[in-house]
């Protein structure tokens, strides 16, 4: 027994531009995304998208509503250890974002650094095939992942995670990549606001984020006597909508 | 455009980036507007609906992820949006009154009548489709109206795809034993529906 043939019913191209800038236009009036968990607890969650470009990776990570700014934060960081950075890792390996990328992320990933910036934790997790970053405030987190970076031939330092494109209120933006260990020991992140922010580095690894939306202007690579050997500028993020 | 581009589009919708969402819109527009349509037999509500199901996901973004297309992702909103649509317009309501009047086109008049003629036929078909339970109907209008195949529609509705095989086998089942008055004979039909993965 067969239903009637439902009618092909097609909008004009005209009225589907139409629509489309009506949404868009929409869409940039509500930059913020409806909270991951309950208002009530104001958890808030970060993401991270992939960008693919024709042999770099950029990543642009979220955080939206509340505070970082709020909180204490310190432009150099302070190791942290001991049983909570396994907590930590615990819960940014849950929290990180999957199946992004063609490749999936979906090797496991574990922890290569920790710190502490005044009231905020963070952890960096590395995997075969990426690596991912999680803030853990008093009332907030974020959570993202980039294809796994990597170095090339004679590189000394290398951004991949530049995570930001805030869109309103407080906000954090962080940048993470790979520095050879050889020819560095400490990054440096000079922002858009004028802020010197000194990276964690670690087995190659480095990270840093600061509680505003400033762009990072450069991130500068020295070595154990703190001539700098290499500094990157990273390209510019679109600016939130 | 691959679908691992939608999975890509996707990621930059997540961050905000409107003009990924733009390019969204113009990629699935047209289909989610067709589901809307088959839902609702009305033209009008329809092309409200295609732009709340997209500002739903706009909004929901971050809860979202692609895997390869985002129809089943979309068509699943559409389908949450459709079923209690005056509650889910409601919360646009502001925003829709803000959609601007169709442009000026060529023969309006026969534009006219042909919309007219598609709520028409849709109704008819939408009244067959109360012979289904609503489980049932909501598998059939997502494989048939959506184009999903099986799986997508599971992956649509939140649901096995178990679930989607057997409810869709009782579709067919109860379809057969329609009337003939009921029965409006077409090719396309849930019965020649070629199934899903």
């Amino acid at each position: 027994m067969n239903l009637p043939e439902a009618p092909h019913v097609e909008l004009t191209p005209m009225r589907l531009e139409q629509l489309k800038a009506f949404v868009v236009r929409e869409a940039e009036k509500r930059p913020r995304p409806a909270p991951f968990a309950s208002r009530r607890t104001r958890t808030v969650v970060a993401t991270a998208a992939l960008v693919a470009a024709i042999g770099t990776w950029q990543a642009v990570s979220l955080i939206s509503g509340a505070p970082p700014a709020s909180a204490a934060w310190a432009a150099v960081p302070a190791p942290l250890a001991g049983p909570e950075v396994a907590q930590l890792a615990r819960t940014c390996t849950e929290r990180l974002p999957v199946g992004t990328t063609p490749g999936g992320m979906s090797a496991p990933v574990s922890l290569v650094l920790a710190e502490r910036r005044g009231t905020t934790e963070a952890v960096l997790m590395g995997g075969v095939d990426s690596t991912g970053v999680c803030l853990e405030g008093t009332d907030f987190w974020a959570a993202g992942r980039v294809e796994a970076p990597t170095l090339k031939e004679g590189q000394v330092l290398a951004v991949q995670g530049n995570g930001g494109n805030l869109t309103e209120g407080d906000s954090a933006r962080y940048v993470y990549g790979r520095v050879d260990p050889a020819a560095a020991a400490a990054v440096t992140v000079d922002t858009s606001d004028e802020r010197r922010v000194t990276a964690t580095v670690k087995d190659g690894y480095f990270f840093a984020w600061w509680p505003s939306t400033a762009d990072p202007v450069a991130v500068t690579a020295a070595d154990a006597v703190g001539s700098a050997v290499d500094t990157t500028y990273p390209k510019k993020l679109p600016q939130a909508r | 455009m691959t679908q691992s581009e939608d999975r890509e589009l996707w990621g930059k919708v997540r961050f905000g980036d409107s003009d990924a969402f733009g390019l969204l819109f113009t990629r699935h527009g047209p289909a989610v507007f067709s589901y809307c349509f088959h839902r609702t037999a009305s033209w009008a509500t329809a092309e409200d609906l295609v732009s709340t199901v997209f500002l739903e996901a706009w909004r929901l973004r971050n809860r979202f992820t692609v895997e390869d297309t985002a129809v089943p992702l979309l068509l699943g909103i559409a389908h949450r949006v459709t079923q209690k649509h005056h509650r889910s317009l409601s919360r646009y309501r502001a925003a829709l009154k803000r959609l601007p009047p169709e442009g000026d086109e060529p023969d309006p008049a026969d534009r006219v009548a042909a919309r007219l003629d598609a709520e028409s036929r849709m109704q008819q078909i939408r009244k067959a489709l109360l012979a289904l339970p609503r489980h049932e109907r909501e598998v059939v209008e997502l494989c048939i109206f959506g184009g999903l195949e099986y799986g997508a529609a599971a992956q649509a509705l939140g649901i096995p795809l178990g679930t989607v095989r057997s409810r869709m086998s009782r579709a067919r089942r109860r379809l057969q034993q329609l009337t003939p008055a009921e029965r409006l004979a077409t090719h396309h039909s849930v019965l020649d529906y070629p199934g899903g993965v």
